[in-house]
């Protein structure tokens, strides 16, 4: 099989799915609590807070600072194991969510100020991305 | 303040087995659930049938369970467990069987973790290991525990100051106690510090030595009642105490720390025992950092100081120290069966059956569990202080 034809894992759950269709755009959207306005990832059947199934995908906040970074050497699937070493980032954003990104090597000090964006590539399933945040002093 | 457990007295552990561990294996896991079952008759001299309660867990016995053990093995108990708690279930399976066995639901219970090993058997369980992992982990290069756990080992050390020398002395010291044990798949490797830095990198600070290896096989024990170990005329061992906390500190940022710092006090209290007076520790070791806050989220020194401790206290099970992880650990020994490994090699050394690694007049055990890592953080912890089994 030639390398052009690899994808990323494609074994999301339904919950998966809708966050990359709400994620096409770029922007971060995460699940919102209609009720108590708890903003949650990974995403959830209900409210991590009061259980309230009224959930909605919208905009969200999207800065935040690295906590830590780590480059992999070592993947289980084909499509990752081309692109060695591959950059994982733990972000917490400046609404308290911690979040898992794919990082960029401008940011991988802890500390780093950044933008968590989307992107969908090769499968058209959205992963988090950790950008540099080109506004912040 | 939420209670504590109450006494744990009038349960006896017994007749630990392990089935040897593969690195693949051709059989299932009930071939290694099983093996250890009939390891347990033949060490008790109990008839199957005398078997009326089994507890397992195993992280590649699915599509079957539990009960269809029960007709795989033509058991009829009227009492069952399946523990999916990952590293902790070792432990865990203790507490539940202890209870069992005070209220009279089951007289005899064997508690298993057995797992068999084939080419694509790690990826499968990886791929698919919880919503969260397959959803917000996974997509993000597939490495499986190695990318959570190496973003916890970076700010370990960023905030403690560890260094790789001190996650080495852990992983060098159980190779010294696998090479004395020789069901430990390892063991026939020598491991010193220059090997330990010098191996190929894995996952940001992890490297080779730092990872488990996911293999094929089961460690399991027999719970029953004081009396009856003593009419079955076999060592035994008593629980002092136990206990187990789950989703701990969900709002650390990234996990510094586990359940068991929520009840460390208690156990001991319970126990009537201290840190100082455990004579072996089995900590849950899937990776190093992981026996650090082990190492501190049970009182052998405090937050943040066990890159010291290590520095300053050998590991290895002749050494004079702390023995720790005597049978040389999952790093040594292969990964397989959720924990039970810790309960089975402390069972062994309390009752003097351990061989060469044997810790000498080894009275008080502790056992840790530590287990699945659903999104960030392993969420599952317990720990366990047994004594050998007193026959006055």
């Amino acid at each position: 099989m030639s390398s052009e034809l690899l994808t990323p894992p494609n074994n999301r759950t339904l919950l998966g799915q809708v966050l990359t269709v709400a994620n096409k755009n770029g922007e971060l959207v995460l699940q919102h609590c209609q009720d108590c306005h708890t903003v949650q990832y990974p995403p959830r059947e209900v409210c991590k807070h009061c259980l309230s199934d009224a959930l909605d995908w919208r905009s969200t906040e999207n800065s935040g600072e690295v906590l830590a970074a780590s480059e992999l050497h070592n993947s289980l699937e084909p499509y990752f194991q081309q692109h060695l070493p591959w950059l994982l980032t733990t972000v917490k954003l400046d609404c308290g969510l911690i979040v898992l990104c794919h990082g960029t090597d401008t940011c991988s000090t802890p500390g780093t100020r950044v933008r968590v964006i989307t992107q969908c590539k090769d499968n058209n399933q959205a992963i988090l991305v950790a950008t540099l945040d080109l506004e912040s002093p | 303040m939420s209670s504590s457990p109450k006494s744990y007295q009038g349960v006896a552990l017994i007749a630990p087995v392990t089935v040897p561990y593969s690195r693949v294996s051709e059989h299932s896991a009930a071939w290694f659930i099983g093996r250890a079952l009939a390891d347990m008759l033949t060490t008790t001299g109990l008839r199957k049938d005398q078997i009326d309660g089994l507890a397992v867990s195993s992280f590649t016995l699915a599509p079957d369970s539990v009960v269809s053990l029960t007709e795989h093995f033509g058991l009829q108990p009227r009492w069952l467990e399946q523990i999916p708690l990952g590293g902790s279930s070792g432990v865990i399976a203790l507490r539940r069987a202890a209870r069992a066995i005070q209220t009279g639901d089951a007289d005899i219970i064997a508690c298993i973790g057995g797992d068999t090993s084939k080419p694509d058997s790690f990826l499968e369980t990886v791929a698919n290991f919880s919503s969260f992992s397959t959803d917000a982990v996974y997509p993000y290069g597939a490495a499986g525990p190695n990318g959570p756990f190496s973003l916890i080992t970076q700010r370990y050390m960023d905030t403690y100051g560890a260094t790789r020398e001190d996650f080495g002395r852990i992983c060098v010291a159980q190779r010294y106690n696998a090479r004395h044990n020789p069901n430990a798949l390892l063991g026939h490797k020598t491991l010193d510090m220059e090997g330990y830095l010098n191996a190929r990198p894995i996952a940001g600070p992890l490297h080779l030595f730092d990872c488990v290896m996911p293999c094929a096989g089961a460690d399991g024990y027999l719970v029953t009642s004081v009396e009856r170990a003593k009419s079955l005329n076999v060592p035994f061992v008593e629980i002092l105490a136990a206990d187990e906390r789950h989703n701990a500190f969900s709002g650390d940022p990234v996990q510094l720390r586990g359940g068991w710092n929520l009840f460390k006090d208690a156990l001991y209290k319970s126990a009537g025992v201290g840190p100082k007076d455990i004579d072996l520790l089995q900590t849950y070791d899937d990776y190093p950092v992981i026996c650090m806050l082990q190492l501190e989220g049970l009182g052998f020194c405090a937050e943040g100081e066990a890159p010291q401790f290590v520095r300053d206290t050998p590991l290895t099970f002749d050494g004079g120290g702390l023995p720790h992880n005597t049978s040389g650990g999952q790093l040594s020994v292969g990964q397989a069966g959720c924990g039970y490994m810790g309960v089975v090699e402390t069972l062994r050394q309390l009752t003097g059956i351990a061989g060469d690694n044997q810790v000498p007049e080894a009275t008080i055990g502790m056992v840790s569990g530590y287990g699945i890592v659903n999104y960030d953080r392993g969420l599952c912890s317990a720990a366990t202080i047994l004594r050998k089994g007193r026959n006055e």
